[in-house]
C-alpha cells in the first residue's frame, strides 16, 4: 500500500510510537498503526485539530504556507506534515531525535504527493 | 448620571443580545457604582467582540485608572484612540440596527477621549491581573533580535498582555493575539490525551515566518512570529528564552 509504505519507515525509528496518515478535514484516520496503548483515533483528531488552529494563527501573523509542526510535552512529541489534504503524523517520546524525525517526515510526506 | 433602573434595562438589553453595543453603557454604570469586577468582566467581553470600538476601552481604561493600575489604562486609552478613527465608521454603521441613542452616547464619548501621553516607542508589557504595572515584557526579553517578526503575550481570551513590538502594529499583534485564543487548550488536551506530559511548545514552520508558542501563566500564552530565514532549533531557543523571561515578568 502506498501509505503503509511511507509509514512503515517512520515507525522504524527510534522512540516513534505511532505514525498514521490523517484526513486534514476531519480528522479520521486514513492510514496507520501504533505501539500497543496507543489512541490512533484519538492522535489523529487532536493533530487535526491543533494543526489547524496553529495554521490559523500563523496565517494572522503573515505567516505563509503550513509545514512541520512540533508540540512538545515533557514527555513526549506530536510530530504534524501537512501534504495535500492529508496530514502525516507521529507520536514519538522525549528522547527520539527531533531533526532526524523531521527530515524523514518531510521525505515521506514530499513521496506521498498532493 | 444613569436613571436607576437603566443598569437593569441594559442588563435585559445584553441578556436579549449578546452583540449588542449597550454593553458599554452597562459597564460604564457598574463601574460608577463601585463594582470594577463585574464592569471589567462585561466591558472586556464586549471589547473582544466589538475590537473597534473604543466606548468599551474607555470604561477599561477608567477601570484600570480606579485600580491604581497606570500602565493599564495608559494602554486602554491608546487603545481607544486607535480605535477612534476605524471604529467611527464601524459605529456609524450600528445606527441603522436598532442603537441609535447608545451610538450617540458613544460618539460623545469617543470625542472625550483625552490625550494621554503616549508611551515612547515600544508598548509597555501591562499585567490586567494586579493592582500594579507589571515589568515590562520588552525590559526583561533584552535587545531587540532580528530574528524575531513580532513577539507578545496573549491572554486566555485572545486579549494582548504585552509586546516590546511599536506600537504601529498593534492591529496584527491584536489579531495575532486573537488567533491563538484556544490553542493552548487544544495542546492541553491533546498532551494530556496523548500521554504527552504538559505541554512546553509549539513551533509550526511555514514558507513564511514560523509562529512559535509556549504556556504562560494563567492560561495565557508567550507568542513569536520568527523570521523565516532562522533555523527551526533557532527559533525553539528563542521560545525558550522569551517564555522563561515573560515568566520572570508575571506572564
Amino acid at each position: 500500500m502506498r501509505f503503509a509504505e511511507r509509514l512503515d519507515p517512520l515507525l522504524a525509528a527510534p522512540g516513534v510510537l505511532c505514525a498514521l496518515v490523517v484526513a486534514r478535514e476531519d480528522g479520521i484516520v486514513v492510514e496507520g498503526t501504533g505501539h500497543v496503548g496507543v489512541d490512533t483515533d484519538a492522535v489523529a483528531a487532536l493533530a487535526a485539530s491543533l494543526f489547524e488552529r496553529a495554521a490559523a494563527a500563523a496565517e494572522a501573523s503573515d505567516g505563509g504556507t503550513p509545514g512541520f509542526l512540533h508540540l512538545e510535552g515533557e514527555a513526549g512529541r506530536l510530530c504534524v506534515v501537512p501534504r495535500g489534504d492529508l496530514l502525516l503524523v507521529t507520536v514519538a517520546e522525549p528522547h527520539a531525535n527531533l531533526g532526524l524525525l523531521r527530515l524523514a517526515m518531510r521525505r515521506q510526506a514530499d513521496a506521498l504527493g498532493g | 448620571m444613569f436613571a436607576p433602573d437603566d443598569i437593569r434595562r441594559w442588563s435585559d438589553a445584553l441578556a436579549a443580545d449578546p452583540a449588542s453595543l449597550v454593553y458599554a453603557d452597562l459597564a460604564e454604570a457598574l463601574r460608577r457604582q463601585g463594582d470594577l469586577e463585574a464592569a471589567e468582566r462585561i466591558a472586556r467581553r464586549g471589547v473582544e467582540r466589538h475590537p473597534l470600538h473604543a466606548a468599551g476601552m474607555i470604561v477599561l481604561a477608567r477601570v484600570a485608572e480606579q485600580r491604581g493600575d497606570a500602565a493599564a489604562a495608559a494602554l486602554w486609552w491608546e487603545r481607544a484612540r486607535h480605535a477612534e478613527g476605524r471604529g467611527a465608521a464601524a459605529l456609524a454603521a450600528t445606527n441603522g440596527h436598532g442603537a441609535p441613542h447608545h451610538a450617540r452616547r458613544t460618539s460623545g464619548a469617543m470625542r472625550a477621549i483625552p490625550r494621554r501621553p503616549t508611551p515612547a516607542g515600544p508598548i509597555r508589557a501591562v499585567s490586567f491581573r494586579g493592582d500594579s504595572p507589571t515589568p515590562t515584557f520588552v525590559a526583561s526579553f533584552g535587545t531587540p533580535r532580528p530574528e524575531l517578526v513580532r513577539s507578545l503575550v496573549a491572554d486566555a481570551d485572545g486579549l494582548l498582555l504585552a509586546s516590546p513590538t511599536a506600537s504601529d502594529d498593534l492591529p496584527v499583534l491584536e489579531a495575532m493575539a486573537a488567533a491563538v485564543a484556544g490553542v493552548g487548550d487544544i495542546a492541553a488536551r491533546a498532551a494530556r490525551h496523548l500521554g504527552l506530559g504538559p505541554w512546553r511548545a509549539i513551533v509550526l514552520e511555514t514558507t513564511g515566518d514560523a509562529l512559535a508558542i509556549a504556556p504562560a501563566s494563567e492560561g495565557a500564552l508567550t507568542v513569536l512570529s520568527v523570521a523565516r530565514h532562522v533555523p527551526p532549533g533557532r527559533a525553539r531557543a528563542l521560545l525558550r528564552l522569551a517564555a522563561t523571561r515573560a515568566a520572570a515578568d508575571g506572564f
